[in-house]
């Protein structure tokens, strides 16, 4: 329909090209963009809130002031928390804060929303947080809680912070979250590490020193599936998180490759070649339960990068179907196809928001770098959210939606990055010496 | 002024199709043909070269087959262009079809205006000077929103997850704007807002009344398939592979859904 609209059209206006061309570009320069607005408003709560340390036992005081450090730059990692500064003698006021909350009233009067306090116990069970939070208006407690770990003592401070993060805006924080990510290896070689979501506790999964990208990680699977190159051409192989062992997935003949989980955990999409002479790949969907590899694209170019929608009903991927790779989204049936990027040549590595209302990729920027653009599954309306020098690449959505991680990679090494979904508050994630490449949040 | 605003709206669309200065129908039906005659040529040439045939030969089926590619890869090109100017031709209908609905909310505004009222600060003799009622403004009601501000908010809670909502509003967008270019996708959405809540009665009428009510509408192909996954899904077997079957006489040129129905067909027969 589109052919004989458009060829019946081409003959009768072809004098008016000229005009047409310098008017259509500004037309559509200003119809092509996401209305930012509505998305930085989402990073825009803000809570004014004071942290009081309420002293430890058994545990170093170099700890004790770790603990208390990290819970303030969990805090302000989140952006939703402006730390208020209190005097010491103010601090000294509330030190029996656990006990009642009379004290704390003092604070109400200038705008403080909530005061934290925490108390560290290490003793034959492990270490303890004890941790509460007090509404300045009338000494209540917002939150009183034990956290107990018999391990480090970053985990119970990340769950209190998450629960603080609950109690203030209703949403699931993730400062539990956890971060895969392939490195490079200071001799040669590149293996799975994993890490948390501020970018510490790093921990080195394989020692295989082979190309490998494209983890993808859910907790409850307890397995982080990725490509590896270590048994020559791409496998699929799935890390089981409690045993150290792997397993193929997927071993076919020629390219296996770029596999994503649904939220579930339940199903697996990825791109296989299998034995296609040329090595096109197309998408496949691989059901845990039945083993079945079902394919769902057959057009005999490059289908790769299925990135799942939230509810598992769609996925956006990548192919060069148009004679350029472009990004399209289809039905899990593999049915209902359209194409979601029209503008520029090269736009590749969909990552669906955990909301199901925006994709985020990269696209070209006017200097051919490449750069992050988000765009809304049904396409057309995009904007470019990284700017500035060097290249990024591979973007992945935190759980909460709100933050994104990618890699940029100046004068060929490559540093993870996290920025808020705006494109504001971005720095450098960890302190991985080395380049990191396709880094993914672990779904819960 | 509707015809002012109208014309306008189809110059401009006008100007887009201007663009497509090297992609049309003709041209990809000429690069197919072009193709399918070198391919030809080449699976002749395969059976000479069989048969013993010299270097000369096989040199010329090397060069039929590197030129076949190039083609592949206009072809390739061409059908991504057609892709983007189809999808500024939507983008434009909706822009013609949100003017549209502005003329009909000012026209609306214009009929409900009352009629002349005195000037204020004019006093009428016997009367005493009243303060000038406020003329009523008309609140913008779902029925004088565009069918594309509709649409959109329909398709942002349906890939939010919100089918309820989705299936309410894309069916406004039928029920309010039987007109619109976007009526027929819409109501293929209602169908998919049923599909994914699992009515897979409800989203089989829908699909059928895109089928049956829209005869142009480029969601006939993908509605025969997916009515085939409902029936598919309540265990109406024979229905399924009946409309599997109507995708594949139907559409033999849309490779996807074909090889997809031939699949589906294979294991319910």
């Amino acid at each position: 329909m589109v052919l004989d609209r458009s060829s019946r059209t081409i003959r009768i206006l072809v004098p008016v090209l000229a005009f047409g061309t310098i008017f259509l570009g500004v037309f559509l320069a200003k119809g092509n963009a996401i209305d930012l607005s509505v998305i930085s408003n989402q990073t825009a709560l803000f809570f004014k809130v004071a942290y009081v340390p309420l002293g430890s036992r058994g545990l170093l005081s170099k700890e004790t002031a770790y603990a208390s450090d990290l819970i303030l730059k969990d805090l302000r990692e989140s952006g939703y928390f402006e730390i208020e500064a209190l005097s010491n003698p103010v601090k000294k006021s509330l030190s029996n804060m656990i006990v009642t909350g009379e004290s704390s009233r003092t604070l109400a009067g200038i705008g403080i929303e909530g005061i934290i306090g925490a108390q560290f116990i290490r003793d034959g069970e492990g270490t303890h947080l004890i941790g509460v939070v007090r509404d300045p208006v009338n000494g209540s407690a917002l939150l009183s809680k034990q956290y107990t770990t018999s391990g480090n003592v970053r985990v119970v401070v990340h769950r209190f912070v998450d629960e603080i993060i609950y109690q203030f805006t209703g949403f699931k924080g993730v400062a539990e979250g956890k971060i895969a990510f392939i490195g490079k290896n200071k001799r040669y070689g590149y293996d799975l590490y994993t890490m948390d979501f501020d970018g510490e506790g790093l921990h080195r999964l394989t020692y295989d020193r082979v190309l490998a990208y494209s983890p993808a990680w859910s907790l409850g699977l307890h397995s982080i599936i990725y490509t590896s190159y270590l048994h020559q051409s791409p496998q699929i192989l799935r890390y089981d998180l409690t045993t150290g062992r792997r397993s193929p997935l997927a071993r076919f003949s020629g390219l296996n490759i770029t596999p994503s989980l649904t939220r579930s955990g339940k199903e697996l999409a990825m791109a296989l070649s299998k034995s296609d002479l040329s090595q096109h790949t197309e998408i496949y969907e691989y059901n845990f339960k039945d083993r079945h590899f079902e394919q769902l694209t057959f057009t005999r170019n490059n289908n790769l990068s299925p990135s799942w929608s939230p509810n598992g009903n769609q996925m956006a991927f990548v192919s060069d179907r148009d004679g350029h790779p472009q990004i399209f989204v289809m039905d899990s049936d593999g049915s209902n196809i359209h194409r979601i990027t029209f503008s520029g040549f090269y736009n590749v590595s969909p990552s669906w928001s955990p909301q199901g209302d925006l994709i985020a990729y990269v696209c070209m920027n006017e200097n051919h770098r490449p750069k992050i653009c988000l765009t809304v599954p049904e396409g057309g309306k995009h904007v470019q959210i990284t700017h500035g020098p060097g290249q990024d690449d591979s973007p992945d959505w935190s759980p909460d939606g709100r933050t994104l991680i990618f890699t940029h990679q100046v004068k060929g090494h490559s540093y993870l990055e996290k920025m808020f979904m705006d494109g504001s508050h971005e720095h450098r994630l960890g302190t991985f010496p080395r380049s990191v490449i396709t880094p993914v949040w672990a779904i819960r | 002024m509707i015809l002012g605003k109208t014309s306008a709206g189809i110059l401009v669309c006008s100007f887009t199709l201007a663009l497509t200065g090297c992609a049309s129908s003709v041209d990809m039906a000429d690069l197919k043909a072009q193709v399918d005659q070198n391919t030809m040529k080449i699976q002749k040439m395969g059976q000479v070269s069989s048969g013993g045939a010299g270097s000369q030969v096989n040199e010329q089926l090397a060069d039929i087959e590197t030129r076949l590619d190039h083609q592949k890869a206009r072809i390739a090109t061409l059908r991504g262009r057609l892709d983007v100017i189809d999808h500024r031709l939507d983008q434009l209908m909706e822009k013609i079809d949100t003017q549209d609905a502005q003329l009909k909310l000012l026209n609306q505004s214009n009929v409900s205006k009352p009629g002349p009222q005195p000037t204020p600060g004019t006093t009428i003799p016997g009367n005493v000077m009243t303060p000038p009622a406020p003329v009523p403004v008309p609140a913008p009601s779902a029925s004088l929103q565009s069918p594309e501000i509709l649409y959109r908010q329909a398709m942002n809670d349906y890939q939010k997850g919100h089918y309820d909502l989705s299936k309410k509003e894309f069916g406004e967008v039928v029920s309010q704007f039987p007109g619109s270019h976007l009526s027929s996708s819409a109501q293929f959405w209602v169908g998919q807002s049923d599909f994914n809540m699992k009515n897979f009665t409800n989203a089989i009428d829908s699909y059928n009344r895109v089928i049956t009510k829209y005869q142009d509408s480029p969601k006939r192909a993908i509605a025969y398939f997916k009515m085939a996954r409902a029936y598919e899904l309540l265990g109406k077997k024979k229905e399924a592979i009946h409309n599997y079957r109507r995708v594949i006489e139907l559409f033999p040129l849309d490779r996807q859904l074909d090889e997809l129905a031939k699949r589906r067909l294979s294991r319910l027969e």
